[in-house]
């Protein structure tokens, strides 16, 4: 499986906030799903990978060239949080526009997402609700038949109905097996939807990028009180939180042996909600 | 870059499409009617404000960040509103000089000598004026770029005014002005290669600070 997106010891400096050495793959036919607590450097990541800040260390690939290279970014399409165009544009102006500017570009691809979508080719950008503005963003990012999606929180601030459409677009283009998305976003429903690998960003440090359902299926949530807790052999505590209401918890790797160490013990599933709640938490140790 | 320049030209047309018109029919209207080119001249300095005004816009969108992404070099972004610019700039002059002629033909003048070298120094002024401006704004934004290049000239207007006389002793500037009769050729082809000159130090200026720029 060739990798889209290979990043190595990636590191970018800010007065107040640094990224340490990230390391980062997006494989083909795969959708990575970005994940971590604001400001913990997701879009500095994906800035970096596009080539709109420059890194201060590491190296990335995209699509075998460097981040910034035009070649590479021809393939690549991109979602920000909101539209980037002028709110005086039309979606028919961008076509124009983006005919000019992208050599692979497919007016009739966009004109026809347009329509599936709903977007009135003669309306201004400003008069569209922010899920309309999204879905033009993505209809952008498609007609240009990209072999990278990359999406910093695309799906964020939109209902549920439009967030499923949007969903349902990325399942579809990821069929082509050598195409591949990168997806940062804060609602984890939808990467356990949609993600095959999850990588968690934590105050600028990766702290894993892995298959989602092994990590869901790996992991656990133990509840049980802090004496019966701290007997778990430590290789086997992921993140303890301590005190609260329900007494202690941790998150733990195998559940299977900590169930055998741990009869009494509440053992759950846990989510990926739940896991950032652990790393992020006030009482995370 | 035919991409660039149809967002530039799209977005300053759909902002300005009522007022553009209004202006343009109301400085015509004034020019004509008062038998003053000063309005004309003023049309050209307007143009180049509207020009400009798309940075502005960039800014509000977040444009910056997704041109980066995009598969253009700097110097076709940057060239995009270079072009802009000269393409507002040139149609206020087209502009200038045809409603000259017809104010000329209502009041019985006929030298249009005047308005094309005025008009003409309106442009190469304003040419130079956004050039300057363009390396600023992209360093630190449209509106701290044009409060920093107001206070500029005013440095340099209030300089004048106090040592004007001391520095026309030293080099006669008043003189030389006069010079511009005997030589209109050359003093056309001599503003022309200031112009250009800015034009291109300018242009290598931003595309070196949009290349750095990160959004």
């Amino acid at each position: 499986m060739t990798n889209l997106v290979e990043v190595a010891g990636l590191c970018k400096r800010y007065d107040s906030f640094t990224l340490d050495h990230i390391d980062l793959t997006v494989p083909e036919g795969q959708i990575v799903g970005l994940i971590g607590e604001n400001g913990a450097g997701k879009t500095t990541t994906i800035k970096s990978i596009l080539g709109v800040v420059r890194p201060d260390g590491g190296t990335i690939r995209l699509m075998g060239k460097p981040s910034g290279d035009k070649g590479a970014l021809e393939k690549v399409g991109v979602v920000f949080e909101d539209s980037y165009f002028n709110g005086v544009l039309t979606p028919s102006q961008i076509d124009r526009i983006l005919q000019g500017i992208r050599p692979d570009w497919d007016s009739v691809k966009f004109r026809r997402d347009c329509e599936a979508f709903g977007l009135d080719h003669r309306k201004k950008i400003k008069d569209f609700s922010r899920g309309m503005r999204m879905k033009l963003s993505l209809a952008t990012a498609l007609a240009s038949h990209p072999r990278l999606l990359v999406m910093d929180e695309a799906t964020s601030g939109l209902d549920p109905v439009v967030r499923g459409e949007i969903l349902d677009i990325f399942l579809e283009f990821i069929q082509d097996e050598g195409c591949g998305i990168l997806l940062s976003s804060h609602i984890t429903t939808d990467l356990e939807r949609v993600a095959d690998q999850i990588a968690y960003i934590h105050r600028g440090r990766l702290l894993f990028q892995r298959d989602k359902d092994e990590l869901l299926q790996e992991t656990a949530i133990v509840r049980a009180p802090e004496a019966l807790l701290s007997r778990l052999p430590e290789e086997l505590v992921m993140v303890r939180k301590t005190g609260g209401s329900g007494g202690s918890a941790a998150l733990v790797r195998d559940p299977g042996t900590v169930r055998r160490l741990l009869p009494d013990a509440v053992i759950d599933r846990t989510s990926i909600d739940e896991m950032m709640q652990f790393y992020g938490g006030r009482d995370a140790e | 870059m035919i991409g660039l320049l149809r967002k530039e030209l799209y977005g300053l047309n759909s902002l300005y499409q009522k007022q553009l018109p209004l202006v343009a029919v109301l400085y015509g209207v004034l020019a004509v009617a008062m038998n003053q080119d000063f309005f004309l001249y003023f049309g050209v300095w307007v143009m180049m404000f509207y020009s400009i005004s798309n940075l502005s816009l960039d800014e509000s969108c977040g444009w910056g960040r997704y041109a980066k992404t995009l598969p253009v070099t700097s110097a076709q972004i940057v060239g995009a509103k270079f072009l802009v610019t000269l393409i507002y700039t040139g149609i206020a002059l087209v502009y200038g000089l045809a409603l000259g002629l017809i104010r000329r033909m209502v009041s019985g003048e006929s030298d249009l000598g005047v308005l094309t070298a005025g008009l003409l120094a309106v442009v190469m002024v304003s040419l130079i004026m956004s050039s300057l401006m363009y390396p600023f704004a992209f360093r630190y934004g449209l509106e701290r770029a044009r409060n920093g290049l107001l206070v500029v000239w005013m440095v340099v207007f209030v300089g004048l005014y106090l040592f004007g006389s001391r520095l026309n002793e030293a080099v006669p500037l008043i003189e030389l002005l006069d010079t511009i009769e005997v030589y209109p050729i050359l003093w056309l082809a001599g503003s022309l290669a200031v112009t250009g000159l800015v034009m291109a130090l300018c242009f290598a200026a931003s595309c070196r600070i949009y290349q750095k720029k990160e959004f």
